[in-house]
């Protein structure tokens, strides 16, 4: 239903406007007298937060070890699908124990042309692998460059110690005995066949 | 008959039925199991498939072995049949890596699936898991991560009941025992991936498809194997327009749930890459479909002297469209030509080609022994052409997927479908037709093959499904049935 | 007065050159003023890049629009679109004409007037040539062949031909008090007696709130209007010719604020100091008439610039309301009364 709020009816000394342009002149010039609260850009910065959403960014644990399996849920959840990840099997001649974790990126795209900043990435990670970092300045000659690729992500994301390292060690754990060594097996049925 | 009553529904089964088929077949009721398997039998190992028979919450009953008795009262999810399975759940899990993020199974894992259903959000076992032998090379097929085993023996089993030989089985006792290698060194049966697809869990995993994608992101077309006669109900899944890996599809009629390895390998045929041949040529020079089309037309005139040879790749529709434009092209000589490679007494039949007998039914003749001598030869699809039928050709005419060696002496080229990529109907080794449906799309320059003949015949034919009603109605008088296929 | 034309020529190409530049210097740094007090009006720091606090950056500014590619469009009446820019320029530069910056100076014992041309009927002049800038305007709104520019251009012309009226009513009631209309007769008259704004405070007003239309400065600047017009007449305008506009429009501020100084603010008056006083100091009196001078004018226009980032734009109704309705009845009884007054 239609209310009608009727305008209030302004006094003679309100319909001169002198005075409320004056007190208008008023608080602009007493403006000019305050601090100023912006900031002087490139030789000042910003003050990045712990959970400042940033670029995205893989992460090392402090054995060097990059944490990322590629499981794909990243990629599976981005909401504009800027997440492109080539699955592949453990690297090659590895320093640290990939026993258990047979699986790493071989290739990891993240465009952030597409990046909305939104954190599911970061939020659905089972390895806690990636993470939204303070990193705020992007840009680039080209669109090719800001499709970050996973040599780019590490630097971007760098080493972040990992209190539980869930895969570290497990095969230190092997129950002595019991079995086959049937790699052993395998290969010795093949020469002598 | 039998009459009983599950979940409070009456169903009628003839006797020995056991109470997870009746369940299943007459009421959709999904009843969990890892390893009961219809293809290969019964065990009773696993214990998930527990239901209440009449009442008895202190003792139930496996559905998979227990048959339906007369007057039975069978509850599925009673709360003591739920507690148990959280039970058998939280004992599978005990030691189960629960390593999902790196397992290619997640995603059509059942013991994913129960365990959202059956399974607890936390576990109560503080103790150290099992360690067991990780990525065993059981060939160069199959991978085994002993680990993810829940020892449910599908596998053993698979080759015990299926294939009669035991290259695998279970070693060690209790907490120790894991499946592993006989003596006789990696497993060298030609049917042994079809362990990787019956594993319920991740233990299992082809060593072709690991690590290539997650099949969330993947997309799937249920379709049939073109590498033989057999025609094996397939599920293809390809990503990105790429195909990944071939999947049997169960058909009671025809394949069960198996295919052979060398049938589940043969999608990397059909990815062709930039091999592919997109629009047409006429005289190696590229040309647009029609005037190619015209050209076509020009070679063959009154039709005297031409023969065309049509690969048994193409789906009946083609064949059809193919034969109607020759008959009314005044061509009358009709040859299949197919390829063979070697059989075996299971699946594999010595014709690798998946359309033989539709082109037989369809009134094309194999290529004689002595062959005329011809003006002209229009080949249509993928084909081995004799090469005495080469000799002293005006023209010669390809149409397919790729180039091959033969295409430089060919006066028009013209472009074709892979048989991923086709719908329509192929008959199969036992006079079966079955639905084919592409799997990928082939791009640009690439348009459907029964539409090339469509257009020289001038036909408005607005999809395949009116030439698949006519191929219906020629193959029905024949000994083509047609069988809807389980997806 | 000297018979020396040679005398003559000289004083006076002085006078200009000094005065034209004073100006042009004026109207290259009003746009640093305009950005920094409205900086510091919203708490930020504004330009300080170029040179110390960015006092360069005019001279930046200058520089891009001097080596911008002049491009003209092609859809455009190309001989006034080249005219329009200057024809905004220079009445501006005109009016500077009769407006006296200071007490007279003596060169050579002679006595010389600091204005360029001392009329009598400078006011007059004033008028005459400031209402020609709107042609400037409105024929590059017309010249652009663009709705935009077009609306801006007509807008213009009606907003100046608006207040132009109140403009010229406002101070007939000085010319009625001081019977004349030499600006430095009025100045003079300020100088011993009390300054007009306090005479004249509702000619002051009219006077100044008609300024600001006449200028197209905020809230009178519907001819820009860069909501609803794109930017109005200058839409198609870049590099040295949309620096002209720019400079046209502080030129103009400039003009209109010495205008306020030297009809209302007494000129190059300083209080408590007479014409004896000013002549009694010489030539040192010239300088600070001068400081005198020119401070109002940077007060007045720290005033525009101070509205600006106070007061919202007019809608196109309540500026044609404002102009008919209040400020020119205003005007007519300013004149009235003034007459009254001065009833002998």
């Amino acid at each position: 239903m239609a209310k009608v709020v009727d305008r209030h009816k302004l006094t003679w000394y309100e319909e001169l406007y002198l005075p409320a342009i004056a007190s208008g002149l008023k608080r602009t010039f007493r403006q000019m007298f305050q601090p100023d609260i912006t900031l002087q850009y490139p030789e000042e910065r910003p003050q990045i937060y712990d959970d400042y959403r940033g670029a995205p960014g893989l992460v090392r644990d402090q054995d060097g070890r990059e944490k990322c399996v590629s499981c794909q849920l990243c990629e599976y959840i981005c909401p504009p699908k800027a997440i492109v990840i080539v699955p592949g099997e453990a690297p090659e001649g590895a320093t640290y124990d990939y026993s258990h974790i047979e699986k790493a990126p071989r290739e990891f795209f993240i465009d952030m042309l597409r990046c909305i900043y939104c954190g599911y990435c970061e939020e659905i990670c089972p390895e806690q692998a990636i993470f939204m970092t303070g990193e705020y300045e992007l840009n680039a000659g080209s669109r090719q460059e800001l499709v970050h690729d996973k040599k780019r992500l590490y630097e971007i994301g760098g080493l972040r110690p990992d209190p539980i390292q869930k895969w570290k060690g497990k095969d230190d754990r092997l129950d002595a005995g019991g079995f086959t060594d049937l790699r052993k097996r395998g290969a010795g049925a093949e020469e002598g066949e | 008959m039998i009459t009983l009553t599950i979940d409070g529904r009456q169903v009628e089964v003839a006797p020995g039925t056991t109470i997870l088929e009746a369940a299943r077949d007459q009421l959709g009721i999904e009843i969990p199991h890892y390893c009961y398997h219809r293809d290969i039998g019964i065990d009773g190992n696993c214990r998930i498939c527990l239901v209440e028979v009449n009442g008895n919450s202190a003792k139930l009953a496996i559905s998979c072995k227990q048959p339906c008795g007369d007057k039975m009262d069978v509850q599925t999810a009673s709360p003591a049949v739920v507690a148990a399975r959280k039970g058998v759940m939280e004992f599978l899990l005990i030691n189960h890596p629960l390593d999902c993020t790196i397992c290619d199974q997640a995603g059509e894992c059942p013991l994913q699936e129960y365990s959202y259903e059956y399974g607890s959000g936390d576990s109560r076992f503080v103790e150290r898991k099992r360690n067991k032998p990780k990525h065993v090379e059981f060939s160069d097929k199959v991978m085994f991560d002993g680990e993810r085993c829940i020892l449910c023996t599908r596998c053993t089993r698979f080759f015990e009941t299926v294939r009669e030989c035991r290259p695998i089985g279970v070693e060690n006792m209790g907490g120790k025992s894991t499946i592993t290698l006989g003596p006789n060194g990696p497993i060298a049966d030609p049917y042994q991936m079809n362990i990787v697809d019956i594993c319920p869990v991740g233990a299992l995993t082809s060593r072709d498809f690991r690590f290539k994608q997650r099949v969330w992101f993947m997309d799937f077309a249920d379709t049939v194997c073109a590498g033989c006669a057999r025609g094996c109900n397939i599920t293809a899944g390809a990503y990105q327009g790429k195909l990944l890996r071939f999947v049997p599809r169960r058909n009671p009629e025809v394949n069960k749930s198996w295919m052979c390895d060398d049938g589940r390998l043969s999608y990397k045929d059909h990815n062709l890459g930039d091999a592919r041949l997109r629009g047409a040529k006429i005289a190696g020079e590229p040309a647009s479909i029609d005037d190619a089309l015209a050209k076509l037309a020009e070679l063959v005139g009154d039709g005297q002297g031409v023969a065309v040879l049509a690969s048994t790749k193409d789906t009946c529709e083609e064949l059809l469209a193919l034969k109607t434009w020759a008959a009314s092209a005044g061509v009358t000589t009709l040859w299949h030509g197919a390829a063979t490679w070697s059989g075996d007494d299971f699946l594999r039949c010595e014709d690798a080609t998946p359309n033989t007998a539709g082109a037989k039914a369809l009134g094309y003749e194999p290529v004689p022994a002595q062959a005329p001598a011809l003006r002209g030869l229009v080949v249509a699809g993928d084909v081995d052409v004799p090469p005495a039928l080469l000799a002293g050709l005006d023209f010669l005419v390809l149409q397919r997927a790729t180039e091959t060696e033969l295409s430089a002496g060919a006066v028009v080229l013209l472009p074709g479908r892979t048989p991923l990529e086709k719908k329509g109907t192929w008959v199969n080794v036992d006079g079966l037709a079955q639905d084919v449906r592409p799997a990928v799309e082939p791009g640009p320059g690439v348009p459907e093959d029964w539409t090339l003949w469509r257009d020289l015949l001038g036909e408005s034919w607005p999809s395949v499904k009116s030439l698949t009603l006519r191929v219906r109605a020629e193959l029905g008088g024949a000994d083509g049935r047609l069988v809807a296929s389980e997806s | 007065m000297s018979d020396n034309l040679l005398f003559i020529i000289g004083t006076n190409l002085a006078k200009i050159i000094l005065f034209t530049h004073l100006v042009l210097i004026f109207a290259a740094y009003m746009p640093w003023v305009e950005r920094k007090v409205s900086a510091w009006m919203q708490d930020r720091v504004g330009p300080n890049r170029v040179g110390y606090a960015g006092l360069l950056q005019p001279i930046a500014d200058a520089l891009k629009f001097i080596f911008k590619e002049d491009a003209i469009p092609g859809h455009v009446e190309k001989v006034l679109f080249v005219l329009a820019p200057a024809m905004t320029v220079i009445p501006a530069l005109l009016i500077l004409a009769v407006i006296p910056f200071a007490p007279p100076v003596k060169v050579l014992g002679e006595s010389v007037q600091m204005v360029i041309a001392d009329l009598d009927t400078g006011i007059l002049f004033v008028f005459a040539i400031s209402s020609l800038s709107v042609y400037g305007i409105t024929f590059a709104g017309w010249a652009s062949n663009n709705k935009y520019s077009l609306l801006g251009g007509v807008r213009s012309s009606a907003q100046m031909i608006s207040y132009e009226v109140c403009l010229g009513l406002s101070v007939v009631g000085i010319f009625m008090a001081a019977q004349t209309l030499r600006l430095t007769d009025i100045v003079t008259l300020q100088v011993d007696g009390v300054w007009n704004i306090f005479t004249q405070p509702i000619g002051a007003l009219v006077f100044i709130v008609a300024a600001f239309a006449e200028t197209n400065r905020l809230p009178f600047d519907l001819p820009e209007a860069e909501t609803e017009l794109v930017a109005g007449y200058h839409t198609e305008y870049g590099s040295m010719k949309f620096a002209m506009f720019f400079a046209g429009e502080y030129a103009a501020m400039f003009v209109f604020s010495a205008l306020v100084a030297v009809l209302f603010l007494g000129g190059w008056d300083v209080p408590f100091m007479s014409n004896a006083t000013f002549a009694a100091l010489g030539n040192w009196g010239v300088v600070i008439g001068m400081l005198s001078f020119l401070t109002k004018v940077c007060a007045f226009l720290f005033f525009y610039v101070w509205v600006r980032w106070t007061i919202p734009r007019f809608r196109f109704d309540q500026l044609m309301h404002l102009g008919w309705k209040v400020l020119l009845p205003l005007a007519l009884v300013n004149v009235v009364i003034t007459g009254l007054w001065n009833l002998p």
